[in-house]
């Protein structure tokens, strides 16, 4: 096959075996070979390719610090000179696969070599990095990580190798987009026939177009007098009352929790927590102001630049929950804030 | 009408929320160990406060208020 | 006229799809189910938007292949014509013309490659 290709591997503080989310915020750092996954990477690669070397950075950084954490990173994968990237795969971390998509994107870019990362369907990272970069479709967990392994293997060693790819489906990425001309062997008429057919016959078929949907609505219109209008809080950071009495989960959340806040000025914590899984809780734990920020609210509220606060607090976790989930968590919370009139709302998220 | 205040904007924009304001930091979006309780507080403040003047103005399309 | 099924094409692109998009979601809305050929115009790296308009309802769609994608033609023995025209033709890219008489430009330029009535077997598809 010729010379060993060189392979340099991304990956986060926890897979990197740094540490959890409490070293989230941890810097671009390096070492010699393959550290965790990469072994398994290693071992698939065999003789063809090496690792040469991890780069690791922390999900907070890199999310926080975009542009310093995408040059020193980028700084050390080229020190290794390498002919291929590998990046997580990160699943449904949102900002592990916002952090892959963009390095593979900036290493194609600047380096001019192949890159390959890993991601769940509904990773934050696919929407935004699917167009410039190939994510192969994974598992939700990191379970899923000996089934995603071998094709990211795979395909990396097509793209280094120049070799022509497959469909999407074929090679086991996730489309992106991407419209390439092909000839069939029936002509297009034929083609619509036979597709009318089925469609007449209530059977199956595949459109050689899906039509695109824009999950997009129009700004409502700018509220003049804010001193008349009921605000309602909404986090996706978890925030619930002391023991999670609803068991809302720390990941994938099946549900969200409506809280009363009559007569709560304040959220102390020894009466609150947060429920949420993906970030470190020191912060929001000390202070939960630190996420629902109730207090200048109710400041607000007092001082008349609001008419009130609506009397219930919505909570949910959104680490790694779904978007029909939240989508349906959304239209019933929805249907209460409009049945009592409530105008305004503000949603913090982690 | 809501106004998003996110640590990650580009996720934000992506999910289609029309008035977003840039957070302080993943695990402290409204609030900074670093400051004392009255700095954060104040910090705090300004956010929401930004927050109400995203509901005041008009948009024609996505808009990131920052500083 | 109660046809079971409608098989919709156009001509040209923009306006046309408007035109496509309304008539298959008012005969779609008739509960009669609908095909439509065209081609598309997704830009020259394939990932532009391939359509003016869009619907819901087109569910169903055989692609004549993606018009603005880059060709590469030979240089010929014989012209006929003045190739002088090359690089100011719909879908021809400035710098187009090579010394040696080849032609670089957009498959549009050839009239008919992409024929909504799908008469060719080009087609496109997603990578």
């Amino acid at each position: 096959m010729g010379n060993v290709l060189r392979v340099v591997h991304y990956l986060n503080q926890f897979f990197g075996q740094i540490g959890g989310e409490d070293k989230a915020g941890t810097k671009p750092l390096k070492r010699d070979g393959a550290i965790g996954p990469g072994a398994l990477f290693q071992g698939i690669f065999g003789q063809e390719a090496d690792i040469v070397g991890t780069v690791i950075c922390g999900d907070n950084y890199f999310n926080e610090q975009a542009e310093a954490a995408k040059k020193a990173v980028l700084a050390m994968i080229e020190g290794y000179r390498p002919n291929l990237l590998l990046a997580g795969p990160a699943f449904n971390a949102g900002r592990y696969g916002i952090a892959c998509g963009a390095i593979c994107e900036a290493v194609v870019d600047r380096l001019r070599i192949p890159a390959v990362t890993g991601m769940f369907p509904e990773n934050a990272g696919v929407e935004l990095y699917r167009k410039s970069v190939y994510i192969v479709e994974t598992k939700a967990s990191s379970a899923g990580m000996r089934d995603a392994a071998p094709r990211m293997a795979a395909l990396a060693m097509k793209l280094v190798r120049g070799e022509a790819l497959g469909s999407p489906e074929e090679e086991g990425y996730l489309p992106r987009g991407i419209r390439r001309n092909v000839f069939n062997l029936e002509r297009g008429a034929t083609r619509a026939v036979d597709m009318l057919l089925q469609k007449m016959k209530g059977n199956a078929f595949v459109t050689e177009y899906p039509m695109p949907s824009f999950d997009r609505v129009d700004p409502v219109s700018a509220i003049e007098n804010l001193d008349e209008v009921t605000l309602a809080l909404i986090t996706s950071g978890g925030i619930v009352p002391k023991g999670n009495p609803d068991h809302v989960e720390s990941s994938s959340a099946s549900k969200y929790g409506k809280y009363d806040i009559r007569g709560v000025e304040r959220l102390s914590p020894d009466s609150y927590e947060t429920a949420h899984g993906g970030y470190d809780p020191t912060y929001a734990n000390e202070d939960p102001h630190r996420v629902l920020p109730l207090d200048v609210v109710r400041d607000l509220e007092r001082e008349g630049s609001i008419g009130e606060l609506y009397p219930y607090y919505y909570a949910t976790v959104g680490n790694g929950t779904s978007v029909a989930k939240a989508k349906g968590f959304a239209e019933e919370i929805a249907k209460d804030l409009v049945r009592d009139g409530v105008k305004a709302v503000i949603i913090s998220s982690t | 009408m809501a106004v998003h205040i996110c640590s990650i904007v580009p996720i934000s924009k992506t999910v289609g929320a029309n008035r977003i304001v840039p957070a302080v930091a993943i695990p402290h979006p409204l609030g900074d160990p670093a400051k004392t309780t009255e700095e954060e507080k104040t910090l705090r403040r300004a956010l929401v406060e930004k927050a109400l003047g995203a509901m005041k103005t008009k948009v024609e399309d996505q808009r990131v208020f920052e500083g | 006229m109660a046809p079971d099924g409608v098989i919709i094409s156009k001509e040209g692109f923009g306006n046309p799809d408007a035109d496509v998009m309304m008539n298959c979601r008012k005969i779609e809305e008739k509960g009669i189910p609908t095909v439509l050929i065209t081609d598309e115009f997704a830009g020259v790296d394939g990932g532009s938007q391939s359509l003016a308009d869009t619907t819901p309802h087109a569910n169903a769609v055989v692609s004549t292949g993606n018009a603005n994608e880059l060709i590469t033609l030979p240089p010929m023995d014989r012209i006929i014509g003045d190739i002088g025209v090359v690089e100011k033709m719909a879908g021809t890219v400035s710098g187009g013309l090579s010394k040696q008489g080849g032609i670089t430009a957009e498959l549009q330029v050839i009239v008919g490659s992409t024929n909504e009535l799908g008469f060719e077997l080009l087609s496109s598809r997603e990578t």
